[in-house]
């Protein structure tokens, strides 16, 4: 309410910000106010939901503050939307694209002057320009240059072996109490703590177990194989995260890094941190990722099973799963909830994409952030599972018609 | 003015109480909360299990207004909502989502289809003005994905119904915020199924019994039978063999866009 109100009185000027109820756009949160405006890691009293007065006051004024960069960035994304339809660009989500680079153009050059148009044109263009980013073409003809294949391979067996999977650590307790706590009041010390303590990776040994990474859906396979560099890819017939090749892995994540308007990356840097990132436990690299699967195998377990509840996580993600009913219901779909296999296993593959995608992005997981990507695994999960639903409901429902139609006209 | 219990429960914080049935219950998933409201009622104010009580905190006030919502975070009630604005749109957007699984189509009772289309394109603007308060992020997406083949049906209504354009306008408009192309996919309409099914050139029947029931339309998919419509059975004897014939008058379908003149 208090940003809602301190956003309402910046004025008309955000507008292109907001959505018809004069509030701020989830993107907007996200991208500009959050991270560029409020910054709760540098004033993390003022990041909870729940806030006293005197730091609601402050969170006015700091919103207040940074109303004239908030109205330029405005201005500027409706003069980079003219840009893009100028250039005839239709290719991604503006506002992903587009929001931190206007807050970037307000904060240097003010609002919109009378070189907007340039300015404008030349920063859609440099967000859409590929050259130095990674295509799925140069990707595949890299990978599969038959003079590098033996290198590559060399590096795949390298990094494989170097890694001891069985040596044994104790898992951490802390992880419980950060899956207790992470969605009501996440806290930094102690996250921040599991990352020291590399909890995530003290789990590889229970995952080195044969068929322990195969009951989570993570492969086909009991004994976890070194990843092949691979030769094809399709987006619609992806394996399981630990049985896909390179050029699969990298394949899934070029969105995550055509996406970073920011840096270009050498495409032998980005083969070369997958082979290692394929080697590391869970097949990750960053330490938050790993302890978030650690988190997830931890927690999801409880999905589709009351008796295995055991932290906070565990028990709203189990809630989840347990509203799903009576919206299925309601939207006159058959209950599907009572087919409960392979549920726990999308949800690790689905946690796993995400978090793969966000290292490649170089975003990691903040203990902020850990229960908004543990729920919205699940939430992405159960969505699919109902658009999947629908779609073979609509089938049935028009070849029932015209069955019905054509044999009424006989 | 609408009056609601507050129930503090565990799987949450319950305000009033959902409808006692599926096909009278038109939902919108919030971001921790999920809102109902009864179709067959007028109430703006919906009922609602609030299931994460710190994300709800940041728009339950503008759905039950700002005295509510802080009785609701309370747990403590009755409370005497205010709707505004959003609480309209909130419900707009969730009757027309009750529209697309149980609007009652009938040949026998006379109510005509809606385009499924014309829905879709509602629930792709109701998603946009409410984008800041529902649980998935790319809840506008995923209706701008149904939306597919929309736009042709809004423009024929636009040359019918100039009053139309706004709705038009606004899919267009919100389509490119989000880089999605609505116009290029073809969309299969019935007319492009073939025939698939029909019967066998029938021998002679000796008919057994017979009899007819009303439909459970919770048990069939939306679309496919008329909402007035009965189940005719019959148990016939064929070539030897007992057979139990069933049959469903299909639902009536939305027409789609006249053709547009040369």
């Amino acid at each position: 309410m208090v940003i809602a109100q301190a956003w309402t009185s910046l004025g008309e000027g955000i507008a292109p910000l907001s959505n018809a109820a004069g509030r701020p756009l989830a993107r907007t949160v996200r991208l500009i106010l959050d991270p560029l405006v409020i910054r709760p890691v540098h004033r993390p009293n003022l990041g909870a939901a729940l806030i006293s007065l005197t730091d609601a006051e402050e969170l006015a004024r700091t919103i207040a503050a940074g109303g004239d960069d908030l109205r330029a960035t405005a201005a500027w994304f409706v003069v980079l939307k003219k840009a893009r339809r100028r250039l005839g660009i239709t290719a991604g989500n503006p506002q992903d694209l587009y929001f931190q680079r206007c807050y970037e153009l307000a904060r240097t050059r003010g609002g919109p002057g009378p070189d907007a148009a340039v300015v404008a044109a030349e920063a859609v263009a440099d967000i859409h320009d590929s050259t130095g980013r990674v295509t799925a073409a140069e990707l595949r003809a890299y990978l599969t240059e038959p003079a590098r294949r033996g290198e590559l391979q060399g590096l795949i067996e390298r990094t494989w072996t170097a890694v001891d999977r069985t040596r044994q650590s104790t898992p951490s307790p802390a992880l419980g109490r950060f899956l207790d706590t992470c969605a009501a009041a996440p806290d930094d010390g102690l996250f921040n703590a599991l990352v020291r303590r590399a909890a995530g990776s003290a789990t590889a040994a229970a995952l080195a177990v044969p068929g322990a990474a195969r009951a989570l859906g993570l492969t086909e396979h009991d004994a976890v194989r070194p990843p092949v560099i691979g030769e094809t890819a399709s987006k619609s017939a992806l394996p399981s995260p630990f049985d896909r090749s390179i050029l699969e892995r990298l394949f899934a994540g070029l969105g995550a890094l055509a996406r970073d308007a920011v840096k270009s990356v050498a495409l032998s840097d980005v083969v070369t941190a997958e082979i290692y990132r394929a080697a590391g436990t869970w097949q990750l690299a960053d330490e938050p990722s790993r302890i978030l699967m650690a988190a997830g195998r931890e927690a999801s377990g409880a999905i589709t099973d009351e008796a295995a509840v055991s932290v906070d996580a565990a028990a709203r993600l189990r809630a989840r799963w347990r509203r799903e009913p009576f919206v299925q219901r309601a939207m006159r779909l058959p209950d599907q909830t009572a087919e409960t296999s392979g549920v726990r296993e999308a949800y690790m593959r689905r946690l796993w994409v995400r978090l793969h995608g966000r290292e490649l992005r170089g975003n990691p997981v903040t203990a902020a952030q850990a229960w908004d990507v543990l729920d919205g695994a699940l939430r992405s999960v159960i969505l699919d599972r109902r658009d999947r639903l629908k779609a073979g409901l609509e089938r049935e429902a028009l070849s029932a018609a015209s069955a019905a139609t054509e044999s009424e006209g006989r | 003015m609408t009056g609601l219990d507050v129930v503090r429960g565990p799987v949450g914080i319950r305000v009033g109480s959902p409808p006692a049935r599926p096909e009278r219950t038109a939902v919108l998933e919030a971001a921790g909360a999920t809102l109902t409201w009864d179709v067959t009622t007028t109430d703006a104010a919906p009922s609602a299990l609030v299931w994460d009580v710190s994300r709800a905190v940041e728009w339950l006030w503008e759905v039950y207004g700002a005295d509510a919502a802080s009785a609701i975070i309370a747990g403590a009630g009755p409370i005497v909502a205010v709707p505004g604005d959003v609480t309209r749109t909130t419900h707009a957007v969730a009757v027309a989502g009750w529209a697309r699984a149980w609007w009652p189509a009938s040949f026998v009772a006379g109510v005509p289809a809606l385009d499924p289309r014309l829905l879709a394109a509602e629930a792709v603007v109701g998603f946009a003005d409410v984008e800041h308060l529902v649980d998935d992020e790319d809840t506008v997406e995923r209706a701008l994905a149904d939306a597919v083949g929309s736009l042709e049906v809004l423009e024929a209504l636009t040359r019918m119904r100039p009053e139309a354009a706004p709705l038009l306008d606004r899919v267009v408009g919100i389509a490119e915020d989000h880089g999605v192309d609505l116009s290029t996919a073809h969309v299969a309409s019935r007319s492009d199924y073939a025939l698939a099914a029909g019967g066998e050139e029938e021998t002679a029947a000796v008919p057994v019994a017979s009899g007819s029931d009303v439909l459970d339309l919770a048990l069939l998919p939306p679309g496919s039978v008329d909402a007035a419509g009965e189940a005719t059975w019959r148990i016939i004897r064929r070539d030897g063999t007992t057979v139990l014939e069933a049959s469903v008058p299909c639902a009536p379908v939305a027409p789609g866009p006249p053709p547009t003149a040369p």
